[in-house]
């Protein structure tokens, strides 16, 4: 940083304030002469497979900072004190490569050539080498990777060991232990041989085993619901006590076992920094390809152990097992929670859910109308243990909606979804299947169309919060699909109780023509629905699935069900990429800033499909803390900013600007006496230019004067701040309404439109000028 | 210090909206919006409960309706002005000079007539703060054995945070540093003294300014103060002074002692009575206070009592705040206060942690493990007798105890001496720079046992701070007089302004009645000067008005509160009025009134000197005039009127019309009435404020207005 030296010469001052700048020496200027540097091996040459260490002679007018070894082009160690050394161990005859560098970067290199010789078979050694070879498993689901590990001794000496699938060589190792990792395809015998100096060679084989199946998995691994792909986690398969292999996560976080046998399967996650996520009970039929999402969270203390909470579920006596018990809703569904003894998780546990129909979650992302989760925090006096004790839940007097539209008057098999958190965020997750009996008598009414579905994408700013630990992902991770759910919207306004359904059924389809059920809630009626406000139309679902990609459109219709099941209208949203607006002037920390400032705001709206952005802006004077917001105090008060994106999206020709103020949670159109910017003169023909939009730079110019109308102290210290900023898409098909947001900053979930919070923004500061 | 009184004596704020923008539908879009207030972004809003004394509101200000607090400047004075005020001193603190006054007005209206009498430094209300609340990870919660390792576990329970990956306590502690002989003050709720965790370091004295009592009695204390709401200063304290007892947890300080100091009660006290308690500990002995609150700006009263606090070698620690914002909040940003940042158990900001070119450290914040007050411990059986919870609350305490660590070693050091330990031996590898300084984090995560290891003796101490005194002063024709009203800020030379690895630092202070403004224990180095003054926002007065400076100071490391680097600044402008001359006055009758006419527009007038004042004007006109009359107020003069005008009839009595805020363009301080008179006569225009017209008082120097008068046909 630069620093003035202050006028009292004190170097341990000079020294106090150069503290932040980092523990490097300064160096002289303009130092251009390049280290000297010689380079020899000792001993120069060994047998195969034997060490040498290199020693490297530097010397720097100013002197050698370190000093690199290469083998080839492949890094082995630095030094950075004299003697300048390495060690290595070689096969082959090699080139060895030393660079010494000077606090300038001024580097010279040097290189020594060393020798490996295979030491010489006694004369007519025709003793062949021995091997076994066995695989770490024994039987694999298919497409997962194993390593063989091969032992093999030589009366000379075992100069490598090859490893073959039939024909085909995999791979080859010169140094015990012998390895090789290989991805298994379909049940496959693997050959190893063992080789020695005078041809000698040995084969042994293993067997690995492959079940396959017609069914598969397709599983995603986020770091939080509707968070971010996790790439590179070691994915584990069991059935029951069997491992059937490891597989890894790509970088879109997605993972496939692609052939497997009908059956139930556990599957685990674990990545280094992460928490650990186990899911019990997943359901493979013929056939099917069942989707499995797993969310590992950054672990809180990441030298605790990854290792969830093992749960044992019974019913309510603690005894009887629960997968395949009848339940009838009238009566409720009854269980009981507790861990086993041998659980090894960080305790406390922080919650326990419970659901039908879908996987649980916190309140914020899953809530529904007429659906409901069972939760608790386990008694925090014994952490390592769990005990929820008797629970009955889907009675009047115990989460009523606990199995509102599940089961049938035969008896339907439901899951039962338990999760758990512990304290390091490990996951456990229990898929129980049980078969649940509903006489509802809603379930023999003749139904008719639910009405004015919408579905409503938000994609939203990955943070942390006070319960979710979170690492700030690197600048070019694309979170395809990442903070991304769908909110669907509807009515149901027949209350005669002969019409009222018995379940909302949500399907799905991307590609408009074939759906797929993604949930269910209870079914109710409702008489008000608004036909302008989807926001308070009386029954949702949240969609939080991490196949929601954005830019890709996805249609979705309610079907309510009784006796007979009618569809509502469809409604499409495709999510919008992260929008993410800058504050570009007055800069953050300036100073002589004008008393009348205009205030300039980037934005990437266009960049990611939308319509427009709106904002709030808080501007305070630090003195004494006080401000306004722009244009009003709350939060949906919002300065408007659209770029023309034409007749399919704001009606706005391209290349054109529209900025007006509005103040409604519902976004539509500019009311008279709000548009301040509208080059095209679709709302206001005088064409005013108030608030100019560079649709090229894509900036937006906002004179404070004309939201205030006076002007700012001289030298004095404020701050602007974005109170709210997030971007819309309009759905001109659907009556105009908002079809998706994306979200950069909102400070309360009760606010409409955005039921999210998300705390971080823009804040920057400035001191006006003296005049 | 003068305190920043927020003039919203308007109920909306003004707004001109220029003529080129026509009608714009914003009525009521448009609001002040408040000081900081913590609690907006904390998940589980607190209520607070009433303060001894009635409370008041003025917009988003929040302040004790009868008390009014005022800087003095000895005690004759203060009697004349508890005199003048018609009210009554109920409590003192004569350290820095502060008073508190009853009286039987809403004391909103009487600061600015107070600051006019001679004597008083500054008047102001006693505003009362919000405090930050913490947020449970887990509820509810007693717990034994946690997590994995064996390190984390000192007495009975385990506590990441003193483990070697984090603040390293066991380093610290097997030199010795256990903070043995050094007393902590902590500002907050009432700790539980006699929690068995805490009542082994308690140091026999708590103290409740609203009482001005000391108690030395756990009993009698406890039974006092054991509401349910009350359990954030006993987690706070444990943090820092937990026994080490082989039961419950240890405190990072386990050997200081420990003296509460009520601030919530659960209601947040005001800031006379948060600095009345600050006093106390610096006087009883505190070398460190920690401070796990924050709201409102802290200028005043409350920064006396830091001040005063520094002046004496106690070092002030404050928590940065859970706001998800870069950016000041108070008292973190005070001039010398320690400012701590939260980290979760990896190390890693909390995301709610706010962040700042003014943090100096973090330490752990995150579902750390402390003890709950005995009266929430619930079920006999099953005690919770600790709890898991989160916030910056939570740093700034373990950052308090290792300072207390300091303090034992090194008695002598400075408060900013103390800073600069911890910060130069933390964990700089931490946060948005791996190499140092982040805004996010600090000088890193704090580390007890590096701590240890590097201060072996006391000259490894850094440099002490500095302290600054600028006094101010106007000049003009009329002489000069004090510089009040001024702003002050110093701007560290050097500045990468945006850059958020840079620690240069920005202060930023108002001057009080004597024009005086303090900078304490605060990075030496050559700093840019800004001052300028009056606050427009209080006296109305035009952008030419207000008299501006730049220079550049240097302020030198061992200079001290009473050998202060000292810099005096002129500006050449006018001090704020606080005697203007109403050239109508007296018109406070119809027979009094003075005339205007059509056409014409008033000298600049003031609703002022009397609680109540009434400005009468007459006008004569015919029937059938249609008449304009316009009272020009805060929006279009500035100052602090928020306008109201009548028309009366001839008989001086009858309102024929009547306005607070006119129409078109919407401008809620001023009015206008238009009419059309049915007959010929005199007529009477009655300007007075909105305040007034409600049957309050409202007596300020800068309540300034026009009149003007038009005949539209």
């Amino acid at each position: 940083m630069a620093l003035k030296p202050i006028s009292i010469g004190s170097a341990l001052l000079l020294g106090t304030l150069l503290m932040g700048c980092g523990p490097t020496d300064p160096v002289p200027a303009g130092d251009t002469t390049p280290p000297t540097i010689s380079l020899s091996a000792s001993p120069a040459s060994i047998n195969i497979g034997g060490t040498t260490t290199v020693t490297a002679a530097a010397t720097d007018d100013t002197g050698v900072t370190k000093v690199e070894f290469y083998n080839g082009t492949t890094k082995i160690s630095e030094d950075t004190t004299a003697p300048y050394e390495a060690t290595v161990t070689l096969s082959v005859n090699s080139t060895i490569t030393a660079i010494a560098y000077d606090a300038a970067d001024n580097k010279a290199t040097a290189t020594t050539s060393v020798t490996v010789t295979t030491p010489p078979a006694p004369v007519g050694d025709v003793t062949a080498p021995t091997i076994a070879v066995s695989a770490s498993l024994a039987a694999v689901a298919q497409g997962a990777t194993i390593t063989l590990t091969a032992t093999a001794s030589d009366n000379v000496a075992v100069t490598k060991v090859e490893f073959y699938n039939g024909a085909t060589k995999i791979s080859e190792d010169t140094t015990a232990p012998y390895e090789a990792v290989v991805t298994v395809g379909a049940t496959t015998t693997y050959t190893a041989t063992a080789y020695d100096a005078a041809g000698n060679k040995t084969s042994a084989t293993t067997t690995v085993n492959v079940a396959a199946g017609t069914g598969s998995v397709q599983g995603m691994v986020v770091d939080q619901n509707i968070g971010a792909p996790v790439a590179g986690s070691t994915i584990t398969v069991m059935r029951g006590a069997t491992n059937l292999g490891t597989f890894t996560s790509g970088a879109d976080g997605s993972f496939s076992l692609p052939a497997l046998a009908a059956g139930t399967y556990d599957i685990k996650a674990r990545k280094a920094g992460h928490a650990g996520s186990d899911l019990y009970g997943v359901v493979v039929a013929d056939g099917v390809a069942s989707p499995v999402t797993l969310v590992q969270r950054p672990a809180f203390d990441t030298s605790a152990t990854t290792n969830p909470a093992k749960l044992l579920l019974t019913r309510g006596d603690g005894s009887t097992p629960l997968a395949g018990v009848t339940f009838n809703a009238s009566t409720g569904i009854d269980f009981k929670i507790v861990s086993t003894p041998d659980s090894d998780h960080v305790g406390p546990v922080r919650i326990v859910y419970a659901q039908l129909g879908r996987t649980p979650g916190s309140g914020g992302i899953t809530a529904a109308a007429n659906a409901s989760n069972y939760n608790f925090s386990p008694q925090q006096n014994m952490p390592k243990v769990v005990d929820s004790g008797p629970v009955t839940v889907g009675t009047a007097a115990s989460v009523p909606n606990f199995t509102a539209g599940f089961g049938s008057a035969a008896g339907e098999t439901v899951y039962l979804t338990v999760m758990s958190v512990d304290y390091n965020y490990n996951y456990s997750r229990y898929v129980v299947p049980i078969k649940l009996i509903n006489t509802s008598a809603t379930a023999g009414n003749t139904v008719e169309a639910p009405t004015r579905a919408a579905a409503t994408a938000y994609t939203l700013k990955q943070e942390g919060s006070w319960t979710t630990p979170y690492t700030t992902p690197t600048p070019d991770a694309a979170p395809n699909g990442s903070g991304v759910f769908v909110e669907v919207r509807w009515c149901y306004t027949n209350v005669t109780a002969a019409a009222k359904p018995f379940a909302f059924d949500v399907e799905r389809s991307s590609d408009g023509t074939t759906f797929t059920k993604i949930g269910t809630v209870g079914g109710n009626s409702v008489a008000t629905c608004s036909a302008t406000n989807q926001q308070t139309r009386p029954f949702n679902y949240r969609d939080t699935s991490s196949d929601l990609t954005v830019g890709k459109t996805f249609t979705y219709r309610v079907l309510a069900r009784g006796a007979n099941s009618v569809a509502s209208n469809t409604t499409q949203t495709t999510p919008l990429a992260q929008f993410t607006p800058t504050f570009i002037a007055p800069a953050d920390e300036s100073t002589g800033v004008s008393i009348t400032p205009t205030f300039v705001m980037g934005q990437n709206q266009t960049a990611i499909g939308a319509d427009g952005a709106g904002y709030n802006l808080r501007l305070r004077d630090l003195m004494t803390l006080n401000g306004s917001n722009l244009p009003g105090a709350a939060a949906n008060a919002l300065i408007r900013v659209e770029e023309g994106t034409g007749a399919t999206g704001n009606a706005i020709p391209a290349g054109q600007s529209l900025v007006f103020l509005s103040g409604s949670s519902v976004l539509g159109k500019p009311a008279a006496g709000t548009v301040l910017t509208d080059t095209s003169g679709t709302y206001d023909a005088t064409k005013p230019n108030l608030f100019p939009v560079d649709t090229a730079a894509h900036t937006v110019s906002i004179p404070l004067i004309e939201l205030t109308g006076a002007p700012l102290q001289t030298l004095r210290p404020y701050k602007w701040e974005m109170y709210s900023g997030f971007a819309y898409k309009y759905a001109p098909a659907e009556g105009n309404r908002i079809s998706a947001y994306s979200v950069y900053t909102w400070p309360d979930s009760a606010v409409a439109p955005i039921n999210q919070t998300r705390g971080t923004n823009l804040n920057w500061d400035f001191i006006t000028g003296d005049k | 210090m003068r305190k920043n009184i927020p003039h919203n004596l308007r109920r909306n704020p003004s707004i001109s909206l220029g003529k080129s923008l026509g009608v714009l539908a914003l009525t009521g879009l448009l609001a002040a919006c408040s000081q900081t207030n913590l609690e907006a972004s904390v998940p589980a809003p607190v209520a607070s409960a009433p303060v001894v004394g009635e409370l008041a509101q003025n917009g988003p200000l929040k302040y004790i309706k009868n008390e009014l607090v005022v800087g003095y400047t000895d005690a004759a004075s203060l009697q004349a002005a508890a005199t003048a005020l018609k009210g009554q001193v109920v409590a003192t603190i004569p350290e820095i000079k502060v008073a508190l006054i009853r009286v039987s007005g809403d004391a909103l209206k009487l600061t600015k007539g107070a600051m006019r009498l001679s004597g008083v430094r500054y008047a102001a209300v006693n505003d009362v703060v919000t405090p930050e609340k913490p947020i449970s990870g887990v509820q509810p919660a007693s717990l034994t054995p946690l997590a994995a390792s064996a390190d984390q576990i000192f007495d009975e329970l385990p506590q990441y945070a003193l483990d070697p990956r984090h603040l390293n306590a066991k380093v610290a502690w097997d030199t010795g540093m256990t903070g043995k002989g050094v007393l902590v003050a902590v500002i907050d709720d009432p700790g539980d003294v006699s929690h068995p965790d805490l009542n082994p370091n308690w140091a026999g004295k708590a103290f409740d300014p609203l009482q001005n009592k000391t108690y030395t009695n756990a009993t009698e204390w406890v039974n006092y103060f054991k509401k349910p709401e009350n359990s954030h200063g006993t987690f706070v304290a444990s943090s820092i002074v937990a026994a080490k007892d082989g039961k419950g947890i240890v405190g990072l300080a386990y050997e200081a002692k420990w003296m509460p100091v009520v601030m919530f009660n659960p209601g947040g006290y005001s800031s006379f009575n948060i600095a009345l308690g600050a006093i106390w500990a610096t006087n009883n002995g505190a070398r460190v206070i920690n401070n796990s609150w924050g709201g409102g700006v802290s200028f005043g009263p409350v920064k006396d009592a830091f001040d005063y606090a520094m002046s004496n070698g106690t070092t002030v620690v404050a928590s940065m705040g859970n706001s998800y914002h870069d950016e000041f909040q108070y008292p973190a940003a005070l001039p010398g206060v320690m400012a701590s940042g939260a980290l979760d158990g990896s190390n890693r900001r909390v995301t709610f942690s706010t962040s700042g070119r003014h943090i100096s450290s973090s330490a752990p914040g995150q579902d750390t493990l402390l003890a709950n007050p005995t009266w929430l411990w619930g079920d006999p059986a099953k005690p919770e007798t600790h709890e898991l919870i989160s916030g910056t609350s939570f740093s700034s305490p373990y950052t308090a105890a290792v300072a207390a660590l300091a303090l034992q070693k090194c008695p002598a050091a400075t408060p900013y001496q103390v800073r600069r330990i911890l910060e130069t031996t933390a964990n700089g590898a931490i946060g948005s720079n791996p190499t140092g300084f982040d805004r996010d984090t600090g000088w890193g995560a704090l580390d007890a046992g590096k701590l240890a290891q590097t201060l072996t003796d006391c000259t490894k101490l850094p440099a002490k701070g500095a302290n600054v005194y600028i006094n101010v002063k106007y000049a003009n024709g009329g002489g000069t007089q004090p510089g009040e009203l001024v702003d002050v800020i110093l701007r560290g030379q050097g500045m990468r302004a945006g850059a958020t690895d840079d620690p240069t630092p920005l202060y930023i202070t108002p001057t009080d009645a004597a024009g005086d403004a303090r900078f304490s224990e605060i990075a030496p180095g050559t700093y840019d000067l800004y001052v300028a003054g009056a606050d427009l926002s209080i006296t109305g007065s035009l952008t030419e008005d207000r008299g501006t400076f730049m220079g550049t100071l240097t302020a030198t490391s061992g200079s001290t509160y009473f050998s202060p680097d000292r810099k005096n600044v002129m500006l050449t402008a006018n001090a704020p009025d606080f005697n203007p001359v109403d050239p109508y006055e007296p018109n406070d009758t119809p027979a009094d009134a003075k005339t205007i006419a059509y056409g014409q527009t008033s000298q600049t007038a003031y609703i002022f000197g009397k609680p109540k004042d009434l400005d009468y004007f007459k006008f004569t006109g015919a029937a059938g005039d249609q008449i304009k009359a316009e009272m020009l107020a805060g929006s279009q003069l500035g100052g602090s009127l928020d306008s109201y005008l009548y028309l009366l009839g001839p008989d001086g009595v009858t309102v024929l019309a009547e306005n607070d805020d006119r129409g078109t363009p919407r401008i809620d301080s001023d009015s206008e009435v238009n009419f059309t008179l049915t007959a010929a006569g005199t007529y009477y225009l009655v300007a007075t404020s909105f305040t007034v017209s409600e049957g309050q008082e409202d007596d300020s120097p800068f309540n300034k207005y026009q009149l003007k008068l038009t005949k539209t046909n």
